[in-house]
């Protein structure tokens, strides 16, 4: 009987199908806390939206694509490497200072004095495109030269920044906000210069991927267990389908 | 503050713009323009306008149902609404991709200010003084010479409508255009009746 389990043990692995693999879903990097909260079996590689694009161009095995603005999702659709990006979740950006705020930044307006440490993220990765956006929205471009600027490839290390203290101010979603409550602010921007913040979901085309579970991962992920998770971890959610 | 900034250059190119504005659009900037190409921050002032001149839109088409208001005046805030609806194209045009769309926003007018007339003009002046005021300093401080023209013409038209709403509550027309608001003013006073869609609940 001992033996018997020892070989079924040793061929299980083996009689595994190719589907039943972990899932690999790529997602913008401020959806870190609320995947894992919605389901901890896929592996997650997040990072900055147009990095991860980057990466499924030149065939990394991803299933599930999650991106924190419409371009590049809608880009990879327009080459055929995804389906047909759907929106599942909202944001807003915030400007978050330390604690401390040694720097003094009462709201965005402070920064107009110039000589303080901003953390943004780079051109091209959204929350450095929706910061740009929102900047000449308010028509604050100017803070840009008048500050000291570090540019970041994702809103989690512009957090990180911040937080640390390394920087005095920087421009992050709320949900990042939340996320770093007890050693960070969240300062609100007005609405009427708010970019419209779209998180888009779509399943990855590639040989050999998983689009059966890819598919029940979204359905999921757009659902009322996904709504909840995204809604909890401060998530704006578009209407039900 | 902004009244400060104003030089005396600058006040002359206000003069000037309007002045075109006026002779070039008599009624509500229907001429052709040229396709303004927003440079760096001018988009502030056109999204500005594009979302006030919606919220105002919104204003009329609600003005239209208050009670005391007689046929002709009616008529004629029909006619403003009627031009707001190209301001609104106008703006969104001059935005481009990054203009807001009616999916972003949700107008949110208080209700009392609409029980009674004079409640409901009231809100009509604070909104068009708004518009005229932004618009005054954005025609000083524009770098693009086609969205100064658009937002000269926007002036001129919204001058006009303010200068209705004055009129129906019985109040002098005002002398010249409004003192300049800036944005972060006028901004805040925007947000109070701007409901954003899909915003995280707080």
């Amino acid at each position: 009987m001992r033996r018997l389990l020892i070989s079924l043990a040793l061929l299980a692995p083996a009689a595994v199908p190719a589907g039943a693999q972990a899932l690999n879903v790529s997602a913008a990097a401020s959806l870190r806390n609320a995947l894992p909260a919605l389901s901890s079996s896929p592996t997650y590689n997040f990072a900055g939206s147009n990095a991860l694009q980057r990466q499924i161009e030149r065939g990394a095995p991803a299933d599930v694509f999650l991106s924190a603005e419409p371009a590049e999702a809608q880009a990879l659709f327009r080459q055929g490497l995804c389906t047909r990006p759907q929106t599942f979740a909202t944001n807003i950006v915030v400007l978050l200072v330390p604690n401390a705020n040694r720097g003094n930044v009462r709201s965005v307006y402070s920064l107009r004095s110039g000589g303080r440490r901003i953390s943004i993220g780079t051109a091209g990765v959204p929350i450095g495109d929706y910061t740009r956006l929102l900047l000449r929205r308010l028509r604050l471009s100017g803070i840009l030269s008048s500050n000291t600027v570090s540019q970041e490839p994702d809103v989690a290390s512009i957090t990180s920044k911040v937080a640390l203290g390394s920087a005095d101010a920087g421009f992050v979603y709320h949900t990042d906000a939340l996320a770093s409550r007890g050693r960070t602010n969240e300062i609100r921007l007005p609405k009427y210069a708010q970019p419209a913040v779209r998180y888009q979901a779509c399943i990855v085309r590639r040989r050999g991927g998983d689009g059966r579970g890819a598919a029940a991962f979204i359905r999921r992920l757009r659902g009322s267990a996904g709504r909840s998770a995204l809604h909890h971890y401060g998530f704006g959610l578009p209407p039900r389908a | 503050m902004l009244r400060q900034m104003l030089t005396r250059a600058r006040f002359l190119r206000l003069g000037t713009t309007v002045a075109l504005g006026t002779l070039a659009a008599p009624a509500g900037a229907r001429a052709a323009l040229p396709t303004p190409t927003p440079q760096g921050d001018d988009e502030g002032f056109l999204q500005f306008g594009a979302l006030t001149e919606r919220t105002a839109l919104a204003f009329y088409r609600r003005a239209l149902k208050t009670r005391g208001l007689t046929s002709g005046e009616r008529r004629r805030l029909r006619a403003v609404a009627a031009e707001k609806v190209v301001h609104v194209q106008r703006l969104t045009a001059a935005l481009g991709a990054d203009a807001p769309s009616v999916l972003d926003y949700a107008v949110a007018l208080p209700a009392s200010a609409f029980v009674t007339r004079a409640g409901t003009l009231k809100l009509g002046r604070r909104l068009e003084s708004l518009l005229c005021g932004v618009y005054v300093g954005a025609v000083a401080f524009t770098a693009d010479p086609a969205s100064r023209l658009l937002l000269g013409r926007l002036l001129t038209s919204d001058a006009q409508h303010l200068a209705l709403v004055r009129d129906l509550a019985g109040l002098a027309p005002g002398g010249g255009l409004p003192d300049p608001i800036d944005l972060k003013t006028a901004g805040a006073q925007l947000d109070t009746y701007l409901k954003a869609n899909g915003y995280p609940t707080l």
